[in-house]
C-alpha cells in the first residue's frame, strides 16, 4: 500500500508549465481525459486529441447565450425543426413559445435537444449563422481542435473538441454567475406561453452523490461514447475533470475527483 | 422620651460590649507592649552591627519563654529561674540550625541579658535589654500570624500539587484521546500513570484509536507504541479490517476504515459489490467502496481488445456497461 502510495505520488506529480505532458496514470479511464486540480492539470490521456464531445458542445451554446443572448424573459417560438429533434428532449411543439431564460436551463441542466436548437435558431436568427458565432468563438478563445457542426452536440465530421479545449471552454464559461447556477440544478421547470408544463431532469449523475460536485454537463452519443465535463468544490478547492470516452463515466469522475482532492490538500 | 434614653444608650453600650467581644479572637491572651533591644556582635566581623530595637508583646503572666524566642523553630531546655535571674539553652533546627545559651536578669518592668549562640558560620554573641512600653496587646498575635501565613503558604503549596496534578492528569487524557505514542512509550514518556498506559493499549485495538495512532504518530513511533502493549500492529490491523468488512455496508465508519487501512479486504468486497453497480443506486457506503475500486481498476491499461476501434465498438461497448448480458 505504502509502495503503491509513493508510486501514485511520483507519477501523479504534475509538470509545471513548460516541462512536458502530464503523467497517465489512469489509461482505462477514457479515451481522452484531463484532471485539472486548483489550476494545475494533474493528469491527462490524449488531451489535445479532438474527439466528438456529444452534449458538452451544449457548453459553448450557453456561454454564447449568457454573453451575447439578451432577456432572459424574451419569448422564443419553437420552430418544427427545432421540434423534430432527436436524442433527449424535453417534448416541445412546433409553435410552443418558451422564454430564452428557459430554454437556455432545459439545454444546459436537461440537456434538450428540441430546447437547444429552438434556443441557437432564437439567439443567431438560424442555426447555421449561429454555429459560425460558435466556431468564431472557438478561435478566439484559441480553442485549436474544436470546431462545430450544429449547436447541441449530435456527432458530424466537423463537430469536434479535445478534453483540453473543453477544459479552457469550461473555465471560460464558470466565471459566469448564472452558468455556474445553472449547472448546479438537478431539475429544470419551465411552463410554455400558452400554460403547458414541463420538466426536465439532470444529466450529471454526480450532484447530490459527490460531495461537492456543483456541475457541469454529460454527454453520449454513439460517436463520443460517454462523456462529461465534471466541476467539484470542497472547503475552496476546485477540481474540474474532463472525460470523452469513459467506459464509466460516473464511478470514474468519482473515483478522479476524490483522488484529486488527496493530491490537492487544503492550504494552511 | 426622657425615660426611653438611658435604655436606648444601655442598649448601645451593651451592643457595643458584645460586638467588642465578638471581635477579639478565641486565643487573645492578654499582654503589654515592651521593647527590645538587641546588640549582636560576630568575633571576628571587621563591623559591629548597630542595636536593634523592635517592640513586640509580653504575656502578662511572668516571662514563660525568654524574650525573643520563637517555639517553632527553637527548642528552650534546661530553663532555670531563680527570684529575679532566669537561664536556659537552646537548641534550633532547620536550614540554619544552631545552640546557644542565655541568661537575664528582669523585673517587672524591665529586663537586661545576654545569649550566645553558635551555628555553621560561628559565634554570635548578644547582648539584650528590654523595657515594658505600657498598654494593652494580644500576646498570641503574633503567633496567629506567623499560623496564618504558614496556612496560606501550606495551602498554595497544595494548590500548585493539585494543579500540577490535574495538568498531568489533562496531559495523560489527551494522550489516550490522541493515541500519543511519547506519552507512555520511550525514554521521555511524560504519562506516569499505569490506568491511563493500560487505556492507551486497549484503545489500539479500537478502530477510533487504530487511527489516531496512525494520524498523530510517525511509522516509527506506532510500532514502538504497540511493543510497548505487547502488541503487533499488523495483527491489530487484521483484526479491524476483518471487523470491518463485516458491517462496512451498513456502517460509514466501518466502510471508511476498510477503504483506507484494508486494500486486501476492500479489493475482495468491491469485486464483489461494484462490478455492474449503476452509480445513482449505489448507497452512500457502496459509493464510497467503489469509487475506490473505480480508480485502481481506472489505472490498469485499457486492453487492446476494449479500446473501441469504431462507432459500432463503443455503441456495443457502452451497450455492455448499461445492459447486463448484453
Amino acid at each position: 500500500m505504502r509502495l503503491l502510495a509513493a508510486a501514485l505520488l511520483l507519477a501523479a506529480a504534475g509538470p509545471a508549465a513548460g516541462e512536458g505532458p502530464p503523467p497517465d496514470p489512469f489509461p482505462a479511464a477514457a479515451r481522452s481525459y484531463l484532471v485539472e486540480a486548483r489550476g494545475r492539470v494533474l493528469w491527462a490521456r490524449d488531451p489535445d486529441a479532438p474527439r466528438p464531445p456529444a452534449s458538452l458542445t451544449k457548453i459553448m451554446t450557453a456561454l454564447l447565450a449568457l454573453e451575447e443572448g439578451g432577456s432572459a424573459d424574451a419569448w422564443i417560438t419553437v420552430s418544427a425543426r427545432a421540434a423534430r429533434e432527436t436524442g433527449t428532449r424535453l417534448g416541445l411543439r412546433a409553435g410552443d413559445r418558451i422564454r430564452a431564460g428557459d430554454a437556455l436551463a432545459a439545454t444546459l441542466v436537461a440537456s434538450a435537444n428540441d430546447a437547444c436548437l429552438a434556443l441557437a435558431e432564437h439567439l443567431g436568427g438560424g442555426v447555421e449563422p449561429f454555429v459560425a458565432r460558435m466556431n468564431r468563438r472557438a478561435a478566439a478563445l484559441g480553442l485549436a481542435a474544436t470546431a462545430f457542426e450544429n449547436p447541441c452536440g449530435h456527432d458530424a465530421p466537423g463537430q469536434h473538441s479535445s478534453a483540453r479545449d473543453l477544459l479552457r471552454l469550461t473555465r471560460i464559461a464558470l466565471r459566469i454567475p448564472e452558468f455556474r447556477r445553472l449547472v448546479a440544478l438537478r431539475e429544470v421547470s419551465l411552463v410554455t406561453r400558452d400554460g403547458r408544463r414541463l420538466r426536465g431532469k439532470t444529466g450529471n449523475a454526480l450532484l447530490g452523490r459527490l460531495d461537492g460536485a456543483v456541475g457541469v454537463k454529460s454527454g453520449f452519443t454513439p460517436g463520443a461514447g460517454k462523456c462529461l465535463v465534471a466541476h467539484a468544490v470542497r472547503e475552496g478547492r476546485e477540481v474540474v475533470v474532463v472525460l470523452l470516452g469513459a467506459p464509466d463515466r460516473w464511478w470514474t469522475a468519482a473515483a478522479l475527483v476524490e483522488r484529486a482532492f488527496a493530491e490537492a490538500p487544503p492550504r494552511g | 422620651m426622657r425615660l426611653a434614653l438611658p435604655k436606648l444608650l444601655g442598649a448601645a453600650s451593651a451592643a457595643l460590649l458584645a460586638s467588642t467581644a465578638l471581635a477579639a479572637p478565641a486565643d487573645y491572651e492578654p499582654g503589654v507592649k515592651w521593647e527590645s533591644t538587641v546588640e549582636m556582635e560576630m568575633p571576628g566581623m571587621p563591623m559591629k552591627m548597630p542595636p536593634q530595637t523592635h517592640e513586640f508583646c509580653k504575656p502578662k503572666k511572668d516571662w514563660k519563654d525568654p524574650p525573643g524566642s520563637d517555639p517553632k523553630k527553637c527548642k528552650t531546655t534546661e530553663m532555670k529561674r531563680s527570684a529575679n535571674k532566669m537561664s536556659w539553652k537552646v537548641v534550633c533546627e532547620g536550614k540554619d540550625p544552631m545552640t546557644g545559651e542565655g541568661e537575664m536578669t528582669y523585673d517587672a518592668k524591665s529586663y537586661t541579658g545576654s545569649m550566645r549562640m553558635t551555628m555553621s558560620q560561628g559565634v554570635v554573641n548578644m547582648k539584650m535589654k528590654g523595657r515594658e512600653l505600657g498598654g494593652d496587646c494580644d500576646a498570641n498575635e503574633m503567633k496567629r500570624k506567623v499560623a496564618a501565613m504558614t496556612a496560606e503558604a501550606n495551602e498554595q503549596k497544595a494548590q500548585g500539587e493539585r494543579m500540577q496534578a490535574e495538568q498531568e492528569a489533562k496531559a495523560c487524557n489527551e494522550g489516550v484521546q490522541r493515541m500519543q505514542a511519547m506519552a507512555f512509550t520511550g525514554m521521555v514518556a511524560w504519562c506516569k500513570d499505569a490506568s491511563k498506559k493500560k487505556e492507551f493499549c486497549a484503545r489500539m485495538s479500537t478502530r477510533d484509536g487504530f487511527v489516531a495512532l496512525q494520524k498523530n504518530n510517525p511509522e516509527s513511533q506506532r510500532g514502538d507504541a504497540a511493543k510497548a502493549c505487547g502488541k503487533d500492529l499488523a495483527e491489530v490491523q487484521a483484526g479491524l479490517c476483518k471487523d470491518s468488512r463485516k458491517d462496512a455496508l451498513s456502517n460509514q465508519g466501518s466502510m471508511s476504515f476498510l477503504t483506507t487501512y484494508c486494500p486486501d479486504e476492500t479489493q475482495a468486497l468491491a469485486q464483489k459489490e461494484c462490478a455492474g453497480l449503476d452509480f445513482t443506486r449505489a448507497s452512500t457506503q457502496q459509493r464510497q467502496l467503489c469509487t475506490s475500486y473505480a480508480r485502481g481498476q481506472a489505472r490498469k491499461p485499457a486492453p487492446a481488445s476494449e479500446t473501441p476501434r469504431s462507432a459500432d465498438d463503443a455503441v456495443k461497448k457502452a451497450a455492455r456497461g448499461l445492459i447486463p448480458g448484453f
